[in-house]
């Protein structure tokens, strides 16, 4: 039997009230003007890998949640992150993507920063004599910035607990791997998504959408052992799926997909051939291994229907061509623009999203539950990491995801 | 129609599936291993061409929602929820003949 509009309008009929979401949650712009206040600035956020800035006054620019700012390597080889905009008028100063430069000239009235983020130049300076300010009161506002395993990351809370600390355990999948080489960026793509922000992040964090990529159907969930991976959940939102419950590495056979090639060349020392691993870094961030490749995706959210989504590939610096041509070949094959995978992931977010915009569907369902035998621990194909993301928003929010609007009336 | 031949044992490679027409027949032919099978064109489960699916050994893989079937035994494998339909195969000198006295049809709802 088919649904009236009634019964379409009211929470799904699951046994725990926490295993659906409202779909406000991707579309209401109060909620998300909330979210940047509660979530986005008050945890870590990845901006780019260690090996874009990798010498003095090397840069890249970047925004979140619509704030420019600018990542720099100083003199003394610290990095910072600086809101990017003059201490003067308020132009933006840097003002491209990425580069080196010795200081930064803002090009409205070529105000003068050094790499620090000190003010260092102001022409003709004996204008501010009588009234102030000084050189000194306009030095640039810096974020704080860390780096984990390579990666950099910022956080507009000055009070949040360190980079290591909010990682924790989390780290476990990546880190030894990450510091086994010596890592560069060599694959970099955006993509504009027509979707919200948590859609594109969860979707990579849906295990059970493996189902839909002919890729994953043909070499991994035909795989033995594939459904034998347990999801691990750690604090602050973050979770992994990396091994067998027995601890073994799951290995997918690359070779059933036809004309592909098996991944038991090049694999990065720490990984098993073939080895598949994902790890989610609250609120945005995934770090996938496909043996050969290292696939770091993260989104920065727009607007509550629009994200940008960055893919980055990392390989071994100073590598063969040969072998770089071979490990590009197996990142593009499945995460590059033209890939089958991260296009129909697009196709994914951007389906669900305007249906959801319409509110032609009101509820997303996150209520799988497959256990291992020991009643514990939940396979891959659980929505068990989906619940723990929620659970951390509601937390931050202040508001439950299942009914986040009522909520807020409530309130009112 | 009784048995036919369908096509040579050098038209279908190992490990491969082709299509074949015989009168208003449209059946495939698998090869699983130098052994020889023949099935409608598409999956018992929702109609889906199992000239795109997957040999391994003996089994027969639907890429779809991944059914599987032994060929050689019939037997149901992982996922599959209803049998695949087979018509009877012999090799005679490099000829595949498959007996198509009656053409096998699923019934989908």
């Amino acid at each position: 039997m088919s649904r009236n509009a009634e019964e379409h309008l009211s929470p799904p009929k699951v046994a725990d009230g926490e295993s659906y979401i409202h779909a406000s949650v991707y579309t209401d712009p109060d909620l998300f003007a909330e979210e940047e206040e509660k979530v986005l600035r008050r945890t870590w956020k990845f901006v780019c890998h260690i090996s874009e800035v990798e010498k003095a006054g090397d840069y890249r620019t970047h925004q979140w949640t619509g704030v420019p700012l600018v990542t720099i390597r100083g003199n003394d080889d610290k990095v910072r992150t600086f809101v990017n905009t003059c201490s003067h008028r308020g132009a933006k100063i840097v003002r491209d993507v990425a580069g080196n430069m010795k200081h930064m000239t803002c090009f409205f009235h070529m105000w003068e920063y050094d790499l620090e983020g000190n003010c260092t130049y102001q022409p003709r300076e004996e204008g501010y004599e009588e009234l102030g300010p000084t050189k000194d009161d306009l030095s640039l506002r810096e974020i704080r910035t860390d780096i984990f395993a390579g990666l950099i990351f910022i956080n507009f809370d000055g009070n949040a607990e360190s980079l290591r600390d909010y990682i924790g355990e989390a780290g476990e999948p990546f880190e030894k791997i990450f510091n086994n080489h010596e890592l560069e960026v060599f694959h970099y793509n955006q993509t504009h998504v027509k979707g919200n922000w948590k859609a594109w992040y969860l979707t990579n964090c849906d295990l059970y959408h493996e189902w839909s990529h002919l890729v994953n159907r043909t070499t991994s969930v035909l795989t033995k052992g594939y459904h034998d991976r347990p999801w691990r959940i750690q604090p602050n939102g973050h979770g992994y799926n990396a091994h067998h419950l027995d601890g073994s590495p799951f290995q997918v056979n690359y070779k059933k997909y036809k004309s592909w090639e098996n991944r038991d060349h090049l694999v990065f020392k720490g990984l098993a051939p073939g080895e598949f691993r994902v790890t989610d870094i609250f609120p945005n961030l995934s770090v996938f291994f496909r043996a050969t490749c290292i696939r770091l995706n993260h989104s920065t959210p727009i607007a509550p229907g629009h994200c940008i989504m960055e893919e980055r590939g990392l390989a071994i610096k100073g590598e063969s061509r040969e072998d770089r041509r071979m490990r590009t070949k197996q990142f593009v094959q499945i995460w590059g623009p033209f890939s089958r995978n991260a296009s129909e992931d697009c196709a994914y977010v951007e389906a669900t999203h305007a249906c959801q915009e319409a509110g032609a569907n009101p509820y997303d369902l996150m209520s799988r539950v497959e256990k291992f035998e020991d009643g514990v621990h939940e396979r891959i194909h659980s929505d068990t990491y989906l619940r723990h993301f929620w659970g951390e928003w509601s937390r931050l929010m202040g508001r439950p995801a299942n009914n986040p609007k009522n909520f807020m009336e409530a309130a009112e | 129609m009784s048995w036919q031949q369908v096509c040579t044992t050098d038209d279908v490679d190992e490990d491969a599936i082709e299509e074949f027409d015989v009168g208003d027949i449209t059946l495939l032919v698998a090869n699983a291993g130098g052994e020889y099978y023949a099935f409608p064109p598409n999956c018992p489960h929702q109609e889906t061409p199992l000239s795109m699916g997957m040999i391994e050994g003996e089994t027969l893989i639907c890429i779809k929602h991944l059914w599987q079937w032994n060929l050689r035994t019939g037997e149901l494998g992982d996922n599959a929820e209803s049998p695949l339909l087979k018509y009877e195969v012999k090799v005679e000198e490099g000829a595949v003949m498959v007996n198509l006295e009656k053409e096998l049809k699923y019934n989908y709802q």
